[in-house]
């Protein structure tokens, strides 16, 4: 059984290729891409056991800032990139209305990921190495969006309508947004890894 | 020459890869899909999931207005074979899968205690509901919002912080 598995392996990724190739034949070369983005971010996530759920846990439980400085590290990569996309017009942010439901959505997110194991890209790559646990997790997340959804109107009319996108390039210019946002990252590393040396 | 490819494919597949070089790795494949179209994403994608199930089993998500949450995202714009965000996810579950068949390392991996379960169901609901009160997960909301020079982005950080350090002084006690 243990030989076994490159083999599968290799089946699969026969398979993910047939469906990019059928994609691309039938003129949706672009959802073909997407597929291969997809495989990308799951193969980089698996070999990391890249976790954003462990990366705060790790950091309050055994002092272990890791995972935290990779988040770090992937958002200033991101941080880079970004910007200088969107310097040259090649692609705009979109903003999202920000408010106490960012808050405490951020909140219950963070809680729900540390008690399941496993945050929104966790669970997805941890389903693929076989972990039940995060198949009840998926579920449940599917479950809580259905809550979300049902609950929806009374938020948006009532508040989240009516909450701003800010977006820091307007208050503070290119070089000011860009430069906030680099240093507030690494001060986060710098804190992180001063936290776990004491 | 063959001894160089299985040393190598030691190195890649059966040693985990240091966290550094997983975001690195993350955020440069961000850059290229927000260069190739949008930026990296999770959860709305699996929302509509919940809006197409729920058109299935007869519930008028395109219509009625208690259902705004669907319409707002398009939900029925796209059949899931369609939907880009959908491929993403399902990409992930299958590169995640591929990479552990390749390293030996998939097992059906079922928890000696059966509260886990519960644990990760009862987490999950939370994560759902949290993730699009917010509008965005730890990717989509945080990880992608931060480069965009969003505020949002910094605001649910704080909201991940303050929620991930009671969930670990409470998942310590159980």
């Amino acid at each position: 059984m243990k030989l076994k598995q490159p083999m599968l392996g290799l089946i699969a990724l026969t398979l993910i290729f047939i469906i990019i190739a059928i994609y691309t034949y039938v003129g949706l070369i672009e959802l073909g891409i997407f597929l291969l983005f997809g495989l990308a971010y799951g193969i980089v996530l698996e070999r990391s056991r890249f976790c954003f759920a462990s990366s705060f846990r790790d950091l309050f439980i055994t002092k272990d800032a890791r995972l935290a400085r990779g988040v770090a590290a992937g958002i200033l990569v991101a941080t880079i990139g970004f910007s200088i996309l969107m310097i040259s017009g090649i692609r705009s942010a979109k903003v999202l209305p920000v408010g106490f439901h960012t808050l405490i959505g951020g909140i219950l997110f963070g809680f729900g990921m540390v008690l399941a194991g496993g945050c929104a890209s966790g669970t997805l790559f941890r389903i693929g190495e076989g972990y039940v646990t995060l198949w009840f997790a998926l579920l449940g997340t599917l479950t809580g969006m259905i809550l979300l959804a049902a609950t929806w109107p009374f938020l948006w009319y009532n508040y989240i309508k009516y909450q701003p996108k800010i977006w820091l390039v307007d208050y503070l210019g290119w070089g000011g947004a860009i430069a906030l946002t680099i240093s507030l990252i690494l001060i986060y590393y710098i804190i992180v890894t001063l936290w776990e040396k004491r | 020459m063959q001894n160089t490819i299985l040393k190598l494919y030691k190195k890649a597949f059966q040693q985990a890869w240091p966290a550094w070089l997983g975001g690195i790795l993350l955020g440069l494949l961000n850059v290229l899909e927000f260069a190739f179209k949008k930026p990296w994403g999770i959860t709305t994608s699996e929302s509509r999931w919940t809006g197409w199930f729920l058109y299935a089993l007869d519930v008028q998500i395109d219509k009625a207005p208690q259902w705004l949450y669907y319409q707002q995202y398009k939900t029925l714009i796209n059949p899931p074979l369609l939907d880009s965000g959908t491929l993403i996810d399902m990409g992930i579950i299958a590169g995640a899968l591929i990479s552990a068949l390749l390293a030996y390392d998939f097992k059906l991996r079922v928890p000696a205690k059966k509260s886990r379960l519960a644990q990760g169901f009862i987490g999950g609901v939370l994560m759902g509901y949290g993730a699009r009160l917010a509008m965005g997960c730890n990717i989509g909301g945080f990880f992608s919002a931060i480069p965009q020079l969003a505020f949002n982005g910094w605001v649910f950080f704080i909201g991940l912080l303050i929620g991930g350090y009671i969930g670990a002084k409470l998942v310590v006690k159980l």
